[in-house]
């Protein structure tokens, strides 16, 4: 066999078909993390002249659908940090600011919004592929995981998948609220309870807080 | 994502390509860098669906295509000041998505301690329906035949053979020796044409 028959055979391989909610969702994420990085200082720009390129009128709707997640984000993300400021009221502060940030993120993706993770000052959403069932507010938990100086913030409902990175491995839970008010991370390989809150073994270090949203206030 | 996590992801500091492309991938990415969501916007329709099929060729899962896919462009966006721009756009995203590919294999190898060692490659079941070429025998077996090779070995063959990229652009892609890449697309294609040798070539199929 030569080059050109092993060219030929490979070229059986054909990529999938491109799953357009996948891609909505890669656009999405992306534009979140380009006006994310906008907040930092813009590199020099060699070509600010050049032609503007003319994207589609689904892409300009997309962008201006995402202008205002962006924006309540980027404005929200201060009150959203500072759990331990020394304002006269922080619990109820960052109760609030947390429960205006899920109410917007609601109001736009309606029964898609899986959970908020603030990693580092980045806010990252996790979003269904197909909306489900709006959660009732009062279903929200806030769960952080720490580990030295690292500090994850997850804002998620009861009841849903939620997924992270921690260290190289992604993190499978899901945050279940009980009757009494307690919060159960059920996890692929773990499960913890904020009434013996260990750090499970399978975590390698990072310790867990967990609460409703509700009893921050 | 942390800064040092996302520095590891992102290619060498002095990661330099040709710039044999068209010159408006550079405007658009002097633009997004500056801010310009419509430039940003723009370079992911031009290189989305590259980077996604470069993606299913290293880890040869749908499901894991599209999240290779999606993290290139994040980490992209997130690192647009870092990159050079007498370099091949394009060709800084391979690297981001071979990288992100590399950690991707590494983090599921780890869990098939706990699971049988092909599950790696096994269709992710969300996607099964989306994996329509799979039941196409000829497919199967090429994707099969690369499951067999090591994944600097798929890499070098996702860029050689599938992305027309010379043996110096794809070593520059993978920041190792163009003589390591051609070893290793050596060794790949001796090891491909033994498992692929009862396999129809694709102009001889209906």
């Amino acid at each position: 066999m030569n080059d050109a028959d092993l060219r030929s055979r490979l070229s059986a391989l054909r990529p999938p078909a491109l799953s357009e909610p996948a891609v909505a969702r890669a656009r999405f994420r992306a534009s979140l993390a380009h006006a994310a990085a906008r907040a930092t200082p813009p590199a020099p720009v060699a070509h600010r002249d050049a032609p503007r390129p003319h994207p589609s009128a689904l892409f300009r709707q997309l962008v201006s659908a995402l202008a205002l997640p962006v924006l309540a984000a980027l404005l929200l993300l201060p009150l959203f940090r500072h759990t331990s400021s020394p304002s006269p009221h922080p619990a109820a502060t960052i109760a609030s600011a947390s429960r205006q940030l899920l109410a917007e993120l609601e109001a736009l993706f309606p029964g898609q919004l899986e959970a908020v993770v603030e990693r580092n000052g980045a806010i990252q959403l996790e979003l269904a592929d197909a909306p489900t069932v709006p959660a009732p507010a009062d279903q929200a938990v806030l769960v952080e995981f720490i580990r030295g100086a690292q500090r994850l913030r997850v804002l998620a409902y009861s009841g849903r998948l939620v997924r992270l990175r921690l260290d190289r491995d992604e993190l499978q839970f899901s945050p279940l609220l009980t009757g009494t008010g307690q919060v159960l991370l059920a996890g692929d390989d773990f499960a913890w309870s904020s009434s013996t809150p260990a750090s499970p073994e399978a975590l390698a270090g990072w310790q867990i807080t967990a609460r409703p949203l509700a009893a921050v206030l | 994502m942390s800064a040092p996590a996302l520095a590891s992801l992102a290619p060498p500091a002095d990661f330099v390509m040709p710039a044999t492309e068209a010159p408006d991938d550079l405007r658009l990415h002097a633009l997004a860098a500056a801010g310009d969501s419509d430039a940003f916007t723009e370079l992911f329709r031009r290189h989305y669906p590259a980077i996604h099929a470069f993606a299913y060729r290293l880890a040869l899962c749908p499901g894991a295509a599209d999240d290779i896919a999606q993290d290139t462009f994040v980490h992209a966006a997130r690192a647009l000041a870092t990159f050079r721009r007498d370099a091949s756009f394009k060709n800084w995203l391979y690297a981001i998505a071979a990288n992100l590919a590399r950690d991707l294999h590494r983090s599921r190898s780890r869990r098939q301690a706990r699971e049988q060692q092909l599950a790696l490659l096994a269709p992710d079941p969300r996607h099964a329906h989306r994996d329509h070429a799979a039941t196409d025998s000829a497919h199967a077996a090429v994707r099969d035949a690369l499951v067999r090779l090591s994944s600097e070995q798929r890499e070098a063959v996702a860029l050689v053979y599938f992305e027309n990229l010379s043996h110096a652009e794809a070593a520059r892609v993978l920041g190792c020796a163009e003589s390591t890449v051609s070893w290793r697309v050596f060794r790949a294609k001796s090891r491909l044409k033994k498992l692929l040798r009862d396999v129809a070539p694709a102009a001889s199929r209906p």
